[in-house]
């Protein structure tokens, strides 16, 4: 018997063989680069060990009991969440782009370190799964928006008649000398003392509006606000807004759309606030006018996501979990 | 037919052995479904392992350790309910808001627990280990004050040598702060002639004036040189008589991932599951 005649009959030998070689291989050339440790998994009577102390072990059942009763409720609304988010709105090629960009952005600002601290405080793995929060983010913010946008007259109705909301831009003309002196009514009262080129600076600003230029395009070549490169866009703003100095928010109010509001001093300079919309339909992209709406009210900001669930056919099957849950966010027993 | 189902099984093997995560039973249960989606109760397992997990499985190991070492667990849960007390004594009608803070009285409860368990292994670290440790710490019950002028300090130093009381000495020669008897060792935070003195003399007693120059950094970065007039005091070097407060000495010099480790060592650790290595080595490198 020649050795073609061996190979022949004995190939299934000769294959496990070499898969048994190929194993050993890879397994020698991962040492030898001092790869990553490797764990191997083990089974002891049924269940899975995740460590054992000498004769003392944990196995992954008991930690998942352990898991369950410690976050059991809060990664399962997590996810609850963000599966029915994904199933109701579609991901587009501008969403994903959008989430790209805000991941890099978040991770150039805090690091990874930070980052990978931050992704574990809301339940994410590490900074590898910053992509995959904000597409979720901007998805639970669609999915809430449209709800309100569906029960308009209930929620937004009200709260744009007593809020007067608005989008606004703005500039800036900073001037470095400010007095400031309490009026009667006991509020501070701020007067600019502007240097000539300040002065001129304003006047330039003033007659370029005057004469009908764009807004955004003085506000991008003039004005010393962080908000110049964007057509001095600030974004949402309504009378709840506490982000603004008095003096601000007081002329935001003011103005309607497409109006301008006069010259006013703050602590930081001169200031002009443009009113780019009262549109509510344009406020839903704002995750600030959805806050403002939500609020604290748990029960109100879960009922897109219930809502959707049972449109969709998606339900939570333990039934222990999906009681303590539905008491947390429907406010009713299951 | 055989041939092809020793392959598979041989492959089956082979997928086996190279598995490196642990997995629950009945792992493809869904736990959420509906609409294509299927969320398994492993999935489940592996996101919830995204919640501070590092301190779960800390809490597990000292549960072991305590049994491994064969702690009373009856007298361990005696002790947190005596702390839980004592707690609820002291803050009265604020205690459920003060509670609150650490998430309930439930969490409070495994906090102390688990602060408990840690103690305990520390101090039996510091028994198995105390030849080494007063070695190292060189440990004495002492009092150490100083004085900004040496006219002070040399009144003290005259009437310690009259036989006058440490602390009524102090007194008298201008110091007013408070006096404490500590227990001071090599790695106390005093100036290298103070530490010397402890270090070097093995009696009960009082030092003479001990001269040293703290060198300090003002607000503009120049740097400041300060002269300090110490007078020291030994009054035990038994460690038996201060054993408790040297201990505590130790558990705040000493961190106590280190103190786990070497019982991970001893009682040989072994993990199995990929997740939890790669979170938890870094923290216990006894675990691998």
């Amino acid at each position: 018997m020649d050795i073609k005649d061996i190979l022949k009959r004995f190939w299934f030998v000769f294959l496990i063989a070499a898969i048994f070689v190929v194993f050993i291989g890879v397994y020698a050339v991962n040492t030898i680069q001092n790869q990553p440790v490797k764990i191997t998994a083990k089974e002891e009577n049924g269940s899975y060990l995740i460590y054992s102390i000498g004769d003392e072990s944990l196995t992954a059942d008991d930690l998942y009991d352990e898991l369950k009763e410690s976050y059991g409720v809060s990664t399962l609304y997590r996810k609850f969440d963000e599966l029915v988010c994904d199933k109701a709105i579609k991901t587009t090629s501008e969403m994903k782009d959008l989430a790209a960009n805000q991941a890099a952005y978040f991770l150039q600002q805090y690091g990874e370190e930070e980052a990978d601290a931050q992704m574990q405080s809301l339940g994410y793995g590490s900074s590898e799964d910053l992509d995959e929060y904000f597409l979720y983010a901007q998805k639970s913010q669609m999915l809430r928006a449209d709800y309100l946008k569906a029960h308009y007259d209930e929620y937004v109705a009200p709260y744009v008649e007593e809020n007067n909301p608005k989008i606004i831009s703005h500039i800036l003309i900073k001037v470095a000398d400010i007095t400031e002196e309490e009026n009667e009514d006991g509020e501070t009262v701020y007067t600019a003392n502007p240097t000539e080129e300040e002065k001129a600076k304003l006047d330039e600003v003033v007659q370029a509006l005057e004469n009908g230029e764009d807004f955004a395009e003085v506000a991008k070549e003039y004005s010393d606000d962080g908000s110049a490169s964007s057509g001095g866009l600030l974004g949402y703003f309504d009378d709840n807004n506490s982000t603004y100095v008095k003096s601000f928010k007081n002329e935001a109010m003011k103005v309607n759309e497409g109006e301008t509001s006069e010259v006013f001093t703050s602590e930081y300079g001169y200031h002009i606030i443009y009113c780019n919309s009262q549109n509510v339909d344009e406020f839903y992209d704002y995750s600030e006018f959805l806050e403002a709406i939500y609020g604290d009210d748990v029960i109100l900001y879960n009922a897109p996501l219930l809502e959707k669930a049972e449109e969709l056919g998606i339900t939570i099957n333990d039934a222990e979990l999906k009681e303590q849950l539905m008491s947390e966010i429907s406010g009713e027993e299951e | 037919m055989k041939k092809i189902f020793a392959i598979l099984l041989c492959l089956l093997f082979l997928t086996a052995c190279s598995s490196n995560s642990a997995m629950v039973t009945e792992k493809s249960e869904a736990i959420i479904s509906g609409d294509g989606v299927n969320y398994t109760k492993q999935d489940f397992f592996d996101d919830m392992k995204n919640n501070d997990y590092t301190s779960t499985i800390a809490r597990a190991i000292y549960e072991d350790l305590a049994i491994l070492e064969g702690y009373d667990m009856e007298e361990i849960e005696n002790d947190v309910e005596k702390d839980l007390n004592d707690l609820k004594e002291e803050y009265g009608d604020d205690f459920e808001t003060a509670a609150s803070y650490y998430g309930g009285e439930e969490v409070l409860k495994e906090s102390i627990r688990l602060s408990n368990l840690v103690e305990k292994l520390s101090n039996q670290y510091f028994e198995d280990n105390e030849e080494s440790l007063l070695e190292e710490y060189h440990p004495v019950l002492g009092k150490a004050i100083y004085f900004d002028d040496l006219d002070s300090a040399n009144k003290m130093l005259d009437l310690l040598n009259d036989g006058v009381d440490f602390d009524k000495a102090a007194k008298e020669a201008g110091y007013e702060e408070d006096i404490v008897s500590e227990v001071i060792t090599d790695k106390s935070d005093l100036p290298y002639e103070v530490k010397s003195y402890f270090n070097d003399t093995n009696e009960v007693g009082h030092s003479n004036v001990l001269a040293s120059v703290i060198t300090s950094t003002d607000a503009d970065g120049n740097s400041i040189d300060t002269n300090r007039y110490y007078l020291c005091a030994i009054l035990d070097t038994d460690v038996n008589n201060f054993k408790e407060d040297f201990y505590i000495v130790l558990s705040e010099n000493y961190d106590s991932d280190t103190i786990i480790d070497s019982y991970l060592s001893k009682y040989d650790v072994e993990v199995y599951d990929q997740r939890t290595y790669d979170l938890v080595h870094q923290t216990f490198e006894a675990f691998e």
